[in-house]
């Protein structure tokens, strides 16, 4: 092992060439560049032996990855915001051909009006494309997070693509201490894709095709089967990555100081960390709140969810993205969830962080007092600006 | 005078799903007894998706990704760069796009992979 000080784009970079990627696809956009930018320059050092295809769109840079997965290849890519979306085509494409893809997305807001900052709803727009959403909170954890996403997209019950998405800045550009496994201790742990499903040159063999409902519907039975298997087979995957390497990042929805807790926050990514230190603060005075992180989003850990609201009256949700008409694109996912629950905790919805918005402690500890008191079921969005400089004037 | 000849073997079966008389699957068999049985196909959604006959059959001996319209030069480029890298000898990687891929949407893409040699295109 070597420890590194990187940024989060480097450790998904890092960790890819640890992968071994044979290829990778590549787009650029602030603020996901550095990523291939890196995988770049580890293919023209000759430390990555893996084909860098350059390509003129996201829309592309995908269908790259697809194809080249069609014919077994461990394949990478990466992209942001605007790429996202022009990809969504391919990314039912790449679910649906059950191409196990791993990509990092650097999340980014969504224009207009432009703006580079961290926000959610380049992914949450995702979600029903079949793809698996890791939201890491360090750089670390990016790392860490990439090598497993690797071996459960490839995990015979699974062959899901999967996004690694990372807040922008607040990972993508921050650097930080990471421990890079050795290279050796990777490859026991992500040996070579095995080559089932896919096209076998020189026979009749056909990925893609078209069907009529006859057949169609067992198709997207057997994707929806795939996504179900994901919860059980990450446990397998955490586990021996633990096993090997001494970390674990705690299932689909680790949780922090919940014992007892009167109120609990359900955060994403880096709004987590800060959290984390409020509610150490928060215990510290005498009050009963904790943590509970979305680390898989898609498929989203329903059960852990209900696990937790059986012991929680208040739980309030933090998203960095709102689905419009509806309410914070997590909150309404949690209600649902919790619904099936014998016991129903008041579920309260924030929205913190939307366009790179700081989320500051002081942020964190007012929505705590807000979940302790007396919190509406309405959408509270946090630290907005006064009427007066509104859009409207 | 040379002589033209044309190899007996087929890699396009009887039970296709053309129209009778269609000129688009007489060219798809020539154009397969040219390319040889390691020919990887990959084609965008137009009338050689149905004519190759739907899921879970297939009119042909090769081998046949599908993919979406104005994404075929891209997806040509996947498979080199996958073939290449897992030093996969002797394939023959073919986009077959019809109306809708070449002629508008994809145009630009597939004449620009062609173009820079890194694959063949129909």
């Amino acid at each position: 092992m070597t420890r590194e000080v990187l940024s989060g784009n480097y450790a998904q970079s890092y960790a890819a060439k640890l992968a071994r990627v044979q290829v990778v696809s590549a787009y650029p956009i602030t603020p996901q560049t550095t990523i291939v930018e890196k995988l770049s320059e580890f293919v023209a050092d000759g430390e990555l032996d893996a084909k860098f295809v350059e390509v003129e769109s996201e829309h592309s840079a995908l269908q790259v990855v697809v194809s080249a997965s069609a014919l077994g290849a461990r394949t990478y890519t990466a992209t942001s915001s605007q790429g996202l979306l022009l990809m969504h085509e391919l990314l039912h494409w790449a679910s649906g051909m059950r191409a196990p893809i791993v990509m990092g997305v650097v999340n980014r807001a969504v224009a207009p009006p432009w703006n580079i900052g961290a926000d959610h709803t380049d992914t949450f727009a995702q979600r029903d494309t079949g793809w698996i959403q890791f939201y890491p909170e360090s750089n670390q954890e990016v790392l860490d997070t990439v090598l497993m996403a690797f071996r459960l997209a490839e995990a015979e019950d699974v062959r899901l693509p999967v996004m690694v998405n990372e807040d922008a800045f607040y990972l993508s550009h921050t650097y930080e201490p990471v421990d890079i496994p050795e290279q050796e201790l990777v490859d026991r742990f992500l040996p070579p894709r095995a080559a089932h499903a896919v096209l076998h040159p020189g026979t009749a063999s056909r990925l893609g095709s078209f069907t009529g409902p006859d057949h169609y519907v067992e198709f997207r039975a057997e994707l929806a089967r795939a996504t179900a298997a994901v919860p059980r087979r990450l446990r397998d995957v955490e586990a021996e990555y633990l096993r090997l390497t001494g970390r674990s990042h705690g299932g689909p929805m680790p949780t922090y100081r919940t014992e007892g807790a009167d109120a609990v926050l359900v955060t994403m990514g880096t709004t987590t960390t800060t959290a984390r230190t409020v509610v150490d603060e928060l215990r510290a005075e005498g009050l009963k709140v904790g943590l509970a992180k979305i680390r898989v989003f898609r498929p989203f850990p329903d059960e852990e969810l209900r696990a937790l609201a059986g012991s929680v009256d208040r739980l309030g949700v933090v998203d960095r993205a709102y689905t419009f008409g509806s309410g914070g694109a997590a909150a309404t996912e949690a209600r649902a969830a919790v619904y099936s629950s014998p016991h129903h905790p008041l579920i309260a919805d924030f929205l913190a962080g939307v366009g790179g918005r700081d989320v500051t402690p002081a942020h964190v500890r007012h929505m705590f007092e807000e979940l302790l008191g007396h919190p509406g079921t309405e959408s509270r969005w946090e630290d907005l600006a006064p009427a007066e400089v509104s859009t409207h004037g | 005078m040379a002589k033209l000849t044309i190899p007996e073997a087929e890699y396009m079966y009887r039970g296709h799903a053309a129209c009778p008389g269609c000129g688009a699957a007489l060219a798809m068999r020539l154009l397969l007894k040219g390319l040889g049985p390691r020919t990887i196909l990959s084609i965008p959604a137009c009338c050689w998706t149905v004519i190759a006959t739907p899921f879970p059959t297939t009119a042909l001996s090769v081998s046949v990704l599908d993919n979406p319209i104005e994404a075929t030069g891209a997806s040509i480029s996947g498979l080199r760069a996958a073939a290449d890298a897992m030093h996969l000898e002797d394939v023959t990687i073919v986009g077959f796009a019809g109306t809708g891929e070449r002629p508008t949407s994809g145009c630009r893409r597939s004449a620009g992979c062609s173009s820079a040699g890194r694959t063949r295109s129909s």
